[in-house]
């Protein structure tokens, strides 16, 4: 269903016989949701790997292979705090730590939000609630949302903040290698290749501070399609 | 009949429809196969731009600013006023006359009756789709709209096949939250436009302002900071390249963050939307509103080089042009001064300024108004006759393009329609409107399936 929250005559299925089997099973599982989850993230398709080989590399429809997709608006809140290790402070009402995805946000431009993070929210497609159903909702990337990821003074904030990430890896008795290790697993899960670890060295033999460095490593982890993209 | 299918200008299409282009494309598309890196695909890109058939046309304007009145103005109290028909259509203003011959507008637009000699107001032109989505986007992208293919925008097209230098971002939106306006449909997001938003300066409401967060960086954030962090980014990007890197939307966000830093770096651009460089004396006579800043915006992202400005006056800067009650009231009070204001200001200016030449400024909405008044003071959605006024760029000054019969129901002499006035655009920024582009499968599509230019309104 695109968008998923339409089901309506004028928005069929893309795969009807799917999405009634799929419906069955919810049904027969007595409406388990743990159980559907369960099923569609096993199944094969769900799994389909983006890298793309030989026979399937042109194929832009059908999901031959996965494709690159933008996150949610509140999903890429969540995904930039945990890269950094930061958290929102949400008010006094929400847990602190809490996901954005979890909180079920309107665009109203009250608080408990801070202005900061409701323009970013909106940034990546937040709907304003003007209408009943979130197919307002825009999932496409723009300039404007990699403005806010290169410049947005509260996220360079969070870069280098007490509480983050990087602070506190700086902080132990890490090698670089080691610190690099671990910003690139808490930004993109996983290893630097060779030629990312010499680039990281190169740049780092350049200036003479290493926090700088390191700041300047992240703010590239953060900037990089792998990193905005569900892939 | 105004419409002519050729001009004396007019280039002969090439034997294959798409000449040397089409070569291009193949040899981008193998290229990409041979897995050159995206530099060298944007390479071959202007280089295939460098042999394209528009470069030879003549080209008489280098920007647009759109006004879109988002909603569906009122034009039959507007631009095409109907005094001699009964009450119930004649509505309840006057016709003024203007500075141009024989043109009369309504009474509430006594700046814009000043300007009319330097305008030309296009009476004729209808569709028929009464629907606010799909009205907007037959006239925002010159293609009926089917569900088979989002055509893109006009915006989007003209960033597309003639984009500026580096450093300004080709087409800007100003004060369209919600994105009504048509995207880049087939041609992909990186032909989106860059949303801005204007709003009041807080605490000061007052003071309307481009909202420029992001397109500056931080006081402490240096240009050096900037080139040494994107260089990291990139060495860190490239192994992403391997993950399905033809898809459009990797494709895209490339070119964004190029873009992005583009306008980091480039202090035009970063200049153009700083309203406080104006004098207060041209901020007021644009007005102290959202859209009225917004218009002296996008008048300064023109002179920055920017190809296609947006500017919407809709519900989000306090108008609404969707009069289904007191039509008249609205107009009276509200809309028609803001428009007559901001519209004259901006044109007046253009012109002042030397840049009216090669600027086209194009107001209109997705539809005109039912000439019958409704029970509640109100004009309803009409897409079958309504008016639009365009000036600078090539159209023609003081004149008038075809008329709607006695009660404003239809177009009575030289009818045409969105996909005309689009074509007509296109032309004048010259750009075939005859061409073809390629969909993201391959599928050719023609710019505009049935839009012809309007030699008429061109001088």
């Amino acid at each position: 269903m695109h968008p998923v929250d339409d089901f309506s005559l004028a928005n069929p299925p893309s795969n009807e016989r799917l999405l009634d089997a799929l419906a069955k099973d919810f049904v027969e599982s007595r409406f388990d949701i743990r159980h559907i989850e369960h099923v569609i993230l096993n199944s094969r398709v769900y799994q389909l790997s983006s890298k793309t080989n030989e026979t399937n590399r042109l194929d832009k429809v059908n999901y031959a292979h996965s494709y690159a997709r933008p996150m949610m608006a509140e999903v890429v809140i969540d995904v930039l705090n945990s890269a950094l290790g930061a958290s929102e402070r949400w008010g006094s009402e929400v847990k602190e730590g809490s996901h954005a995805i979890e909180l079920g946000i309107s665009d109203t431009g009250v608080p408990p939000l801070g202005e900061n993070i409701m323009y970013a929210l909106r940034r990546f497609g937040l709907p304003q609630r003007s209408s009943a159903c979130d197919c307002q909702r825009v999932s496409a990337p723009s300039v404007a949302q990699e403005l806010f990821l290169m410049t947005d003074p509260g996220l360079l904030k969070k870069l280098g903040s007490g509480r983050g990430r990087l602070p506190k890896l700086l902080a132990a008795d890490m090698t670089d290698d080691q610190v690099l290790d671990e910003l690139f697993l808490g930004a993109l899960s996983r290893w630097p290749d060779e030629s990312e670890r010499r680039a990281f060295h190169d740049y780092r033999r350049k200036g003479t501070d290493r926090r700088a460095a390191f700041t300047d490593a992240l703010w590239g982890l953060i900037n990089t399609r792998e990193f905005i993209l569900n892939h | 009949m105004t419409h002519s299918t050729s001009r004396n200008d007019y280039q002969p299409k090439s034997p294959s429809p798409l000449g040397f282009a089409r070569r291009a494309f193949l040899r981008i598309g193998t290229a990409g196969l041979a897995g050159l890196g995206l530099p060298q695909f944007l390479e071959l890109e202007s280089r295939a731009r460098a042999a394209d058939p528009n470069r030879a046309r003549r080209k008489r304007a280098d920007s647009v600013i759109l006004v879109w009145l988002t909603g569906g103005p009122s034009t039959i109290d507007m631009w095409d006023m109907k005094p001699d028909a009964p009450d119930e259509i004649r509505g309840e203003f006057k016709p003024i006359d203007t500075r141009a011959d024989g043109i009369r507008i309504g009474e509430h637009l006594p700046n814009m009756a000043g300007l009319m000699h330097r305008c030309t107001v296009v009476r004729s032109l209808a569709h028929t789709i009464p629907d606010h989505g799909l009205a907007t986007t037959f006239m925002t992208t010159g293609n009926r709209p089917t569900p088979v293919l989002a055509y893109p925008g006009l915006g989007s097209l003209v960033a597309r096949l003639a984009p500026p230098e580096r450093g300004s971002p080709p087409y800007v939106s100003l004060g369209d939250p919600e994105r009504v306006l048509s995207l880049a449909g087939y041609l992909g997001p990186a032909y989106d436009p860059f949303g801005l938003e204007v709003g009041f300066v807080r605490f000061n409401p007052l003071e309307a302002a481009v909202d420029t967060r992001g397109v500056t960086l931080p006081a402490d954030f240096t240009i050096d900071q900037l080139a040494n962090r994107g260089a990291l980014m990139r060495s860190f990007d490239r192994a992403f390249d391997a993950v399905d890197r033809k898809a459009d939307l990797v494709d895209g966000l490339g070119a964004f963050q190029r873009q992005a830093l583009d306008i980091l770096r480039s202090k035009s651009t970063r200049d153009a939307l700083d309203l406080s460089r104006e004098s207060a004396d041209v901020r007021d006579r644009y007005g102290q509103t959202l859209f009225g800043q917004g218009c002296l915006a996008a008048r300064r992202l023109v002179e920055a080089g920017v190809r296609f400005v947006t500017v919407a006056a809709g519900l989000n800067t306090g108008l609404n042009w969707d009069t289904h009650g007191q039509n008249f009231l609205s107009l009276r009070t509200t809309l028609l001064p803001a428009l007559d204001q901001t519209l004259s200001a901006l044109i007046e200016d253009l012109d002042a300024r030397g840049l009216l030449a090669r600027t086209i400024v194009y107001c209109a909405g997705e539809f005109g108004r039912t000439p019958r008044i409704n029970k509640t003071a109100g004009r309803d959605h009409w897409a079958r006759s309504m008016a639009v006024v365009l000036a600078g760029g090539g159209f023609k000054r003081g004149y008038a393009e075809g008329s709607t019969d006695a009660e404003g129901m239809a177009p009575a002499s030289a009818p045409c329609t969105p996909d005309d006035i689009a074509a007509t655009i296109v032309d004048l920024l010259g750009i075939d409107p005859h061409q073809e582009l390629q969909t993201p499968s391959g599928r050719p599509v023609q710019l505009f399936r049935e839009g012809r230019v309007v030699s008429d309104v061109v001088v």
